[in-house]
């Protein structure tokens, strides 16, 4: 059988798991190719107005997996926990519901409940599946492959690799042979770009911002980089409810606080995403609390790669400018309190409320 | 209530214009407007002097269960020097709701009065609910336009001035009687419309623009899912609700936090009543009800009942919104006809 697997959401975290699961239950797996303008346009097309992009971006990978009888089946798990307390974002939990209210025609889904507060349940998880669409197959030695696999690929991540640097073994993407870490070492400035690996990732959503800082000499620190176990020193009294929130929190104030001395935060958000607002302010005011300056770029369906270039540019010119001793630049003129937020849209605001009508008489 | 406990209440005035300007600036933008209202409100009652806030907690999965918590250090990153105290649901946490009461009790109290207080702003609630309930019912029949509302302001007051139960339950029946005196035309056929969505603007008239006056006044039926009373029992001492959570399985299976099955399985029971339409009304990104939206058309194709989807944000103009609903509620009307065949007089 062929499975098809969107290039999008909690794939960016999981990828190498369910790929090798499904690979040596015998199924050949397809991975969507890396987000494009195809894609996007088609995902905006399909999902209803008010989304979020990433869920969007998700709608257009599903739709590019539907078409033209590529796969026999998707599979798209409603991942609801995975041992941190916090459940995903609503949107990530009615998942499979949206996403065949969307469209009229797709090839089967595979939607098991991923409620998976500790690692039994990811192998009765798997064990169902297993007996379900590879009865002949052997669970235990997939289930034992796919956690190497995923463990390879989160310790390829804690070194400073990128995802979409390593997850070459399991996509048709050109592989990049550029084994160099993201950081390199020496005085760099060195800034923590923090957002949902869906966001951070996703180079056509966000305009390829990883690597136009890469390419300024500037080192780029992920909420990924920072191991589960050294986030969990911030929880807060109450914590947020949804776990990648909670991560980029915690993960932002592990980095903060780190010996690496982060010059500055990039705070990747979306247009409409309900948890951002939260993360956002929380997030500026660590960053107040230990004067570090942060930006915020709010990604949306229109993010043109040059709007974003010149935001990150003249942010990146501000920490070096701060770094060079001139501190109290940084008190005046433009980035006067250090905080900025841009929007990088060009639709306008104006049309809310947004209203729909679906009447079928 | 906490008058009765034993300190100066500042009530703050009801939101407006005026609240939401404030706020704009120190909010998030992508907040929801509930936020945005309660941080406001807060704002104002402090320029009045208030030195602690007293507010609810929800719980998860959504952002009201966080409110609490980002409004104060919103608060405080302003320089603001207060006590906020955030009760959090009884049954959820029963230790934690009665410490912050124990807290905030003044000395002079005895506890024995703490029922009888419960018991008073309980039967209120109750009071204007059900009045309300009446004018509901009411307006879509009124010969001349807008005497309900007037009626029941009035009402309203008298309610807010009753302080014992005796006085509560005369009031609430003068206000009864009053209000089945107002003139009304029983041959119209209104529309029946179901207003569902989140909570918060659902209830706050300030936050949908009055949606409900407005379709009744246009001579539908609007039937709202949620009343304050009602809800608070229903959310925050026991839980129930069950029926709408059934219904709403076929379409959604996993809670989303928020009122996001609820206004599914709400949308389910309104098809099944056989009412013409439904209208969705929610916060602009708000998490759950944008779930609920994209599944919606879905339900509506199955069950064969319109929904209209209004998003509030705060630069929703009441002008939008009224083109909006006079639209959907045209819709319903030929929608009628054909289905019956014949030309009927609509009530508009
Ligand atoms: S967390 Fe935000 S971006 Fe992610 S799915 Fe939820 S609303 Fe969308
Ligand atoms: S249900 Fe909607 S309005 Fe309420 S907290 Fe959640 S996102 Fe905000």
């Amino acid at each position: 059988m062929r499975i098809g697997i969107p290039r999008a959401l909690y794939f960016y975290s999981y990828l190498p798991f369910w790929h090798t699961f499904w690979t040596k239950l015998g199924h050949k797996v397809i991975v969507s190719p890396l987000t494009n303008k195809g894609i996007l346009d088609h995902g905006v097309k399909e999902a209803s107005t008010d989304l979020c992009v990433p869920v969007k971006v998700l709608h257009g990978h599903i739709a590019y997996l539907a078409a033209k009888d590529k796969v026999d089946a998707i599979f798209l798990p409603r991942m609801v926990n995975v041992g941190t307390k916090a459940t995903f974002c609503p949107k990530f939990l009615g998942l499979p519901e949206m996403v065949s209210s969307a469209f009229c025609q797709l090839p089967p889904l595979i939607v098991p409940r991923g409620d998976l507060g500790n690692p039994w349940r990811l192998f009765d998880l798997c064990h169902k599946l297993q007996r379900q669409w590879a009865p002949e197959g052997s669970v235990w030695l997939a289930y034992r492959a796919a956690r190497s696999a995923q463990n390879r690929f989160q310790r390829e991540i804690e070194q400073g690799r990128l995802p979409m640097d390593c997850l070459h073994n399991y996509t048709e993407d050109v592989p990049n042979h550029d084994r160099r870490a993201i950081i390199p070492s020496g005085g760099a400035l060195r800034v923590a770009v923090l957002g949902y690996p869906y966001a951070v990732y996703d180079s056509f959503l966000n305009g390829n911002s990883l690597k136009k800082l890469h390419k300024m000499g500037v080192s780029v620190y992920t909420a990924d980089m920072v191991p589960l176990g050294e986030q969990k020193r911030y929880r807060r009294h109450k914590d947020l409810f949804w776990h990648y929130s909670n991560v980029v929190l915690q993960a932002g104030q592990v980095l903060l606080d780190s010996t690496l001395k982060i010059d500055g935060v990039i705070n990747i958000s979306n247009f409409a995403c309900g948890p951002d607002a939260m993360v956002g302010k929380l997030l500026e005011f660590e960053c107040k609390k230990r004067a570090k300056p942060m930006i915020t770029l709010t990604l949306d369906e229109q993010t043109g790669e040059g709007g974003i270039n010149t935001r990150i540019e003249a942010f990146v010119d501000m920490l070096a400018r701060r770094k060079d001793g001139a501190h109290n630049l940084s008190l005046h003129g433009q980035f006067s309190t250090g905080f900025q937020t841009v929007v990088c849209r060009t639709r306008p605001r104006g049309d809310c409320p947004t209203a729909s009508q679906q009447a079928h008489s | 209530m906490f008058a009765e406990l034993g300190h100066e209440v500042i009530v703050p005035p009801p939101p407006s214009k005026h609240t939401l300007d404030l706020v704009t600036k120190y909010a998030p933008e992508f907040a929801c407007i509930p936020f945005k209202i309660l941080l406001g409100t807060y704002l104002e009652a402090l320029a009045l002097g208030a030195d602690t806030i007293v507010s609810t907690g929800g719980i998860g999965p959504c952002r009201a269960g966080y409110y609490g918590e980002l409004h104060r250090r919103i608060l405080e990153d302003l320089g603001y020097n207060i006590r906020l105290f955030i009760i959090e649901p009884p049954l959820k946490r029963p230790g934690d709701f009665f410490r912050t009461i124990m807290s905030l009790v003044s000395n002079g109290f005895t506890w024995l009065r703490f029922p009888v207080i419960l018991q008073r702003v309980w039967a209120k609630l109750n009071a204007i609910d059900r009045v309300e309930r009446a004018s509901h019912s009411i307006r879509p029949y009124e010969v001349v336009k807008g005497e309900t509302s007037r009626v029941y302001e009035s009402c309203l007051q008298e309610l807010d001035k009753a302080c014992s139960l005796q006085e509560i339950r005369d009031a609430e029946r003068d206000a009864l009687a009053r209000l089945a005196s107002i003139e009304q035309d029983r041959s119209r056929r209104p529309l029946k419309i179901g207003l569902i969505g989140e909570i918060y603007v659902v209830l706050e008239p300030f936050a949908n623009h009055n949606v409900q006056i407005l379709l009744e006044e246009m001579g539908a039926l609007a039937d709202r899912s949620i009343y304050l009373a009602e809800w608070s029992r229903g959310n925050a001492v026991v839980a129930g609700e069950k029926d709408v959570k059934r219904a709403a399985r076929p379409f959604l299976s996993e809670l989303v936090g928020g009122h996001g099955v609820n206004s599914i399985g709400q949308t389910v029971l309104y098809a099944q009543q056989g009412f013409d339409g439904v209208i969705q009304l929610a916060p602009f990104a708000c998490i759950p009800e944008i779930v609920a939206k994209s599944i919606l058309p879905r339900v509506s194709r199955e069950l064969n009942i319109p929904v209209l989807t209004l998003f509030l944000d705060e630069q929703t103009g009441e002008g939008g919104i009224r083109t909006r609903v006079e639209a959907f509620v045209d819709l319903l009307i030929q929608r009628r006809n054909r289905r019956e065949g014949q030309v009927v007089w609509s009530g508009i």
